[in-house]
């Protein structure tokens, strides 16, 4: 299955050690990295022209770059959170910082929403602002799908059997929360979409290609994400290190713009609203109607969220 | 019993009650209440005034006691030998736990290997066993709601695009409530775990036969991956720790502004 390609026109930046840094915009913008999840590929973010957040962060006046992660060999079965923190963001932070003479407002979607909070929490001074999308921080509420499947998994030994996860693998997983929803109701209108027009049938398209084409995760990174974020609450008991460095979101002082979908049945809302209690700056939250994806390509969230963050990165 | 030498209804004499009781004897008495029987008719046979009567069958009931205790013991005793009978003879039965006997002679670590893999194809097998039986019990329930509401009587006759609706409003309900439990997230972890372990077994196994004709296994090449991870990490501590030195030259330098970052 091909890999959707972009809406928005790119340039490659750079590469760090497990990543290629994407270009969109004005070099001449303020910069604003984002810090995509390793699990499915960033492409939900390009969809398309309508939906596009990409193209409506560069609308509103930034130079988006986008650090979109290489799926890992057998090779590189070891990488753990560690790498990809303290290596490939902290080396994407910098050169981009070191481009622009100035520090990048930090966007992190999902998994990468964790990823840029341990950044931000090692390294508060390096990031202008920080905003989180969708993003697990507490797995202790009753319904958090994900976090009691995880509860009694060998997470350690899994990986020890399969080495890397595979992409398919974790699809089917997040396909077995909502098997009738994205089975049967999905494809209920598939017939009447041989008489859609030509862009319907390229979005459902991509979307399906986006949806069953994640990449595969890094054994290590995915076990230790799994267990400390899942099975530990790590973030929210401050137990989470990275190489010895302790991950604190006391430490965050940098303001936040954390928002969530109302009906996410990946990241419960009670999962991303605990973040902001346990920061020690600003936070400002928001909270809309809909599912996990609505939250990148639904119509609302492109009429009143991302204005609204625009807004709000324009003011820091 | 006290004895007045009368006739009973049936024509037999009361002091012949421990023969009459002794009618009833049989193998089968694990409590001894038929054995205390006799045994107090007997005595009271004997007794000639209450409390000779009383007596008799305090020390009947005593001496039963004594019996069954003795019984108990030698009872005890050859449990203890039939149990360890079965342990020796165990192994011989196919359900045998492998584990239980210790690995002798040569190729211990493959003997141990090929008896974690019995165990573990066991323990995966049960475990999928039980996941399929909780989807089953789900299947059934679900099948059950539908069947009722088709054959209610102002069902209103299906065309296929109904039933596969209906059955999914059925379902998906009941699916996602059946996913929440307890119970099946166990189950769900148990298989996960149990698989787990299976594979890294027949990974090993598969590897010492790799590396056995001298071809490259998986193991060799988790070790090349961690030995690239650690160097991939000294480089990372090595370059932050210089990044961190030209940092406080640029402070140094320009002061604590933007561009110096």
């Amino acid at each position: 299955m091909a890999e959707a390609e972009p809406i928005t026109p790119s340039a490659v930046a750079t590469e760090t050690d497990n990543a290629t840094l994407h270009r969109y915009g004005a070099p001449s913008d303020p910069p604003l990295l984002i810090i995509y999840s390793l699990v499915n590929r960033p492409a939900i973010l390009d969809l398309s022209p309508e939906r596009s957040v990409i193209a409506r962060l560069v609308a509103g006046g930034f130079c988006v770059y986008l650090l979109a992660w290489h799926p890992p060999g057998a090779a590189r079965r070891y990488l753990g959170l560690a790498d990809y923190v303290l290596g490939d963001v902290n080396d994407a932070v910098d050169w981009v910082a070191d481009q622009h003479a100035l520090r990048p407002h930090l966007l992190g979607v999902c998994q990468g929403g964790v990823l840029a909070l341990c950044q931000t929490a090692v390294h508060p001074a390096r990031v202008r602002s920080l905003t989180t999308l969708a993003t697990p921080i507490a797995t202790d509420s009753a319904d958090d799908a994900l976090a009691r499947l995880a509860r009694g998994i060998d997470f350690d030994a899994l990986v020890a059997a399969t080495g890397n996860v595979t992409g398919e693998g974790l699809a089917t997983v997040f396909a077995s929360l909502k098997p009738f929803a994205l089975g049967p109701r999905r494809y209920d209108g598939l017939a009447a979409l041989a008489d859609a027009d030509a862009a319907a049938r390229d979005a459902f398209l991509r979307m399906e290609r986006w949806m069953y084409d994640g990449p595969d995760l890094a054994g290590r990174a995915f076990a230790e994400f799994a267990r400390e974020i899942y099975q530990n609450n790590a973030l929210i008991r401050d137990t989470l290190s990275l190489d010895g460095q302790p991950v604190r979101l006391a430490a965050i002082d940098t303001p936040v713009f954390n928002a969530w979908a109302e009906d996410d049945h990946l990241v419960p809302p009670a999962a991303a609203r605990a973040l902001a209690a346990r920061l020690g700056g600003e936070c400002v939250e928001q909270g809309l109607p809909g599912g996990h994806l609505g939250l990148f390509i639904g119509g609302r969230a492109h009429k009143a969220l991302y204005p609204a963050l625009i807004d709000w990165l324009r003011s820091h | 019993m006290v004895s007045d030498g009368a006739k009973r209804q049936d024509g037999t004499d009361q002091g012949d009650w421990t023969a009459w009781l002794g009618a009833f004897s049989s193998q089968a008495d694990p409590l001894g209440v038929q054995a205390l029987l006799i045994r107090s008719a007997d005595a009271l046979a004997q007794a000639r005034t209450p409390a000779e009567a009383l007596r008799a069958l305090a020390d009947a009931i005593a001496a039963e006691r004594d019996h069954r205790q003795h019984q108990g013991e030698q009872l005890d005793a050859l449990l203890e030998q039939w149990s360890a009978t079965l342990q020796a003879i165990a192994p011989a039965f196919p359900d045998h736990r492998p584990a239980d006997t210790p690995s002798l002679g040569p190729y211990p670590r493959r003997q141990d290997q090929l008896r974690a893999l019995t165990e573990q194809v066991d323990v995966y097998q049960a475990a999928l066993a039980d996941h399929l039986h909780g989807v089953t019990d789900l299947a059934e329930t679900c099948l059950d709601d539908l069947r009722a509401e088709l054959d209610a009587p102002d069902a209103p006759p299906f065309d296929p695009g109904t039933l596969a609706e209906r059955w999914a409003a059925i379902a998906e309900p009941r699916y996602e409530a059946w996913l929440a439990r307890p119970d099946t997230e166990r189950r769900i972890a148990a298989l996960v775990n149990a698989w787990s372990a299976l594979l890294t077994t027949l990974r090993a196994l598969a590897d010492d036969c790799l590396e056995g004709l001298g071809l490259p296994s998986a193991r060799g090449m988790d070790d090349l991956a961690a030995e690239l991870q650690r160097q991939r990490r000294r480089q990372r501590r090595e370059t932050a720790a210089l990044r961190a030195e030209i940092a406080a030259l640029r402070h140094e330098l320009h002061g604590d502004g933007e561009s110096a970052r």
